[in-house]
């Protein structure tokens, strides 16, 4: 065995080391020849397992050539006919932030570290915004706004705070107005102060969702907030619990607006007589058919008690271990219980429909959405309609469709058949070529042991993409093409087709990396500038996206 | 580097691919124990790791053939046990928090004088962490593995996967107030 090199580590990894072998203990015998015989005796004939293609795989997926030999080795690839082949060029660019143009000024103060780079796809003129509570509070987050740009924090991150005998404070949702990229901001007011909030434009309208307190709001200018009354949102799950609401990223789809909903039961320890614990308490079943009562302390589950949970012909009964009752629940059966233990929490999902100045909860059919995540269904609205997924228990993907967000059918699953996404970490919508492109990114199982990501355009059919470290994250910068890959290899395309690496954008975000010394954060496009989140470390601790590079592209037309 | 040690490893997993379980029983003496203990860090359950381990070497013994880079087999290996792993984890067979510590016997509690972090506190925080990350620790500070390892156990490149193991240790480091 290799022994761990700790030279060049700090004392932190050391302990880290430390504990990781102290609790996995030494190393043992192994009675090789007994296992490959028990392996090679009960196993079935070898039968080669097909291959998972992707004829559809979009050109730009091949972006990030790290080397002359990823390139070499992807063309071989080609050649053979084996796992990636090009499809057809992107023919309509993606949900695009159009109406902006020009979003850095002709004079850049000099006290803003720019200049201007040339790249295959022409010259570029960039900035690089260190962060100063004068010029560039947080948040870094841009999008288009009715006079310029918007820029959105949605709170509920733990950040450095200067409040007396604090030392960590949690950021709170906050909206700023700047004429363009490197302009003062403005802080606008929200409609309510909560925790945290979302902000998602959508044709022309801005939708913004809060929790604690749960709201909802939409603006045309993003200065006059309409509420949206949520009074009917009542979670399908069983009555007698109280039921905390909180909303997700809203879809849009032939003028129709649907919201995800998710219901996390606040009074679970009621059910185990612990009503003192809240929400923070699971069951735990154990070994003698009884079910241990667990605090959550937020530093791990503590042994608090231990109850009887039975089913009854209309739900759950709770009763101490000498069979006092506790508590009965309607509705509800062994799923719950099994849900709650897995996941910590009581949650239950639907949709909601936008019906004019309300919102309507809309159940999406088939059994009970029960499973180990407290994620709520992921929506996505295409050209054809909605579409709606969850991740199942079993690794799955749930899928449901519908034409106008109020009648919802279930679709089969994703993940049973070769050439679909299963054991999603997380799903997400982001803009595709052809619109907004579900994304869905999973483990694969095969020999390839690698992260990939699904895409799919319609919700039905899916594609596979490279591994997620060297897939390209296409940027349309107006009418050509930028990409960049996990580590920061640019390319760019003037076609979208074929694709030729950028050194020179390295060059110059580098150079804004090391002003910046942090590490790196999201990056997104409006209209032919591109904008570049640094992450920066905080004196207490933990990292805050305050440092911002901005590259704007010459001519072409948005 | 722990392998198939004076032997054409080549050869060994062509063998092995062949059909010859002795070939196969020389994978398994190498790499074995290096699954088991990521699996263990994975789990923290010693027979939820030698029964991914298992089902692990049921996989491998069907995918042998497909091996083209022998020289990356034990990162190969460990990233299918680890898979094997999280998939038990997530079947729900997973131990609660009570019983992970009350099976840290072997971390002795007491605050490190170069950190001031407590060793079991450091380890309530790692069994916090997702099983991915968790299998990327033990493969970094317990098995050795390099950054090209890593990367081909994890599916991310080398950078990719620095950067990741720098954001598990500050998560590690934010949430212990190490700063």
């Amino acid at each position: 065995m290799v022994e761990w090199d700790a030279a060049g580590v700090d004392a932190f990894e050391r302990q880290v080391a430390d504990v990781a072998r102290r609790v996995i203990g030494p190393s043992r015998p192994v009675d090789a020849l007994a296992i490959a015989q028990s392996v090679v005796g009960s196993a079935s004939p070898r039968v080669p397992r097909p291959r998972v293609t992707a004829s559809t795989l979009r050109p730009w997926r091949w972006r990030t050539l790290l080397t002359a030999v990823l390139l070499v080795a992807l063309a071989l690839i080609t050649l053979v006919g084996g796992l990636l082949l090009t499809g057809s060029a992107p023919t309509t660019p993606p949900v695009g932030d159009d109406d902006v143009v020009a979003l850095l000024p002709v004079e850049i103060p000099a006290r803003i570290p720019h200049g201007v780079v040339d790249t295959p796809i022409g010259r570029a003129r960039w900035a690089f915004l260190t962060w100063d509570p004068s010029n560039l509070p947080a948040p870094l987050r841009s999008m288009p706004g009715p006079a310029g740009l918007l820029w959105f924090d949605g709170g509920g991150q733990s950040t450095a705070c200067e409040e007396p005998g604090k030392v960590r404070c949690r950021a709170r949702p906050q909206l700023w107005a700047s004429a363009d990229a490197i302009s003062e901001r403005v802080e606008q007011t929200l409609p309510v102060v909560a925790e945290e909030a979302m902000l998602t434009p959508l044709d022309g309208t801005w939708w913004l969702g809060t929790y604690r307190p749960t709201t909802l709001w939409r603006s045309t200018d993003a200065e006059t907030w309409e509420p949206l009354d949520l009074g009917a949102l009542i979670s399908p799950g069983p009555a007698d619990l109280d039921w905390e609401v909180r909303l997700g990223e809203p879809a849009t789809s032939g003028g129709a607006t649907v919201v995800p909903v998710v219901y996390a039961a606040r009074d679970g320890g009621r059910l185990l007589g612990r009503p003192d614990l809240g929400s923070f308490v699971r069951p735990e079943r154990s070994t003698s058919g009884t079910y241990r009562v667990q605090e959550d302390t937020q530093g791990g589950y503590v042994d608090v008690g231990e109850v009887r949970i039975e089913e009854t012909a209309t739900g759950l009964r709770f009763s101490d271990v000498t069979g006092n009752p506790i508590a009965t629940l309607d509705g509800a059966d062994r799923d719950l219980i099994e849900a709650w233990e897995t996941t910590g929490t009581i949650v239950d999902y639907n949709v909601a429909l936008v019906e004019g100045g309300a919102v309507s909860p809309v159940d999406l059919p088939g059994p009970p959405l029960y499973d180990h995540s407290d994620d709520g269904p992921t929506l996505f609205g295409s050209n054809s309609g909605f579409h709606a997924f969850k991740s199942a228990t079993d690794g799955t993907i749930r899928t449901w469709r519908s034409s106008d967000g109020r009648t919802w059918t279930e679709g089969a699953p994703l993940g049973d058949s070769e050439g679909e996404p299963r054991d999603a970490y997380y799903i997400e919508t982001r803009p595709g070529w052809d619109g907004p492109a579900a994304v869905v990114a999973v483990r694969m199982d095969d020999e390839a042991q690698r992260s990939v990501s699904w895409e799919s355009a319609d919700g039905v059919s899916w594609t596979p993409g490279m591994d997620l470290s060297y897939a390209c994250h296409a940027l349309r910068i107006g009418d050509r093409w930028l990409c960049s890959s996990e580590d920061e290899d640019w390319s760019t395309s003037m076609d979208g087709e074929s694709w030729e690496p950028a050194p020179t954008l390295s060059q110059v975000h580098w150079k804004g990396h090391i002003l910046g010394s942090g590490s790196l954060g999201p990056k997104w496009v409006i209209g032919t500038t591109l904008f570049y989140a640094v992450h920066v470390r905080e004196p207490g601790g933990g990292t805050r996206q305050r440092d911002l590079w901005v590259l704007e592209f010459e001519g072409g037309e948005t | 580097m722990t392998g198939v040690v004076g032997e054409d490893l080549s050869g060994v997993i062509a063998s092995a691919a062949a059909g010859d379980d002795h070939a196969f029983s020389r994978i398994v003496a190498a790499y074995h124990d290096d699954m088991r203990r990521v699996c263990a860090f994975v789990t923290r359950d010693e027979a939820l790791a030698e029964e991914a381990v298992q089902a692990a070497w049921s996989t491998v013994w069907h995918k042998l053939g497909a091996v083209r880079q022998p020289e990356r087999i034990r990162p190969w290996l460990v990233s299918i046990a680890v898979n094997q792993a999280r998939d038990l984890l997530r079947k729900g067979r997973r131990r609660s928090e009570a019983e992970l510590l009350a099976n840290a016997r072997n971390v002795m509690a007491g605050v490190d004088p170069a950190t001031g972090i407590d060793s079991l506190d450091l380890l309530a925080a790692m069994d916090r962490l997702d099983p991915e990350d968790r299998a990327l620790i033990a493969m970094r500070y317990v098995l050795g593995f390099d950054a090209t390892e890593l990367a081909a156990a994890i599916g991310l490149s080398p950078p990719g996967t620095r950067a990741r193991l720098a954001r598990i240790l500050g998560k590690l480091r934010e949430e212990l107030g190490h700063g």
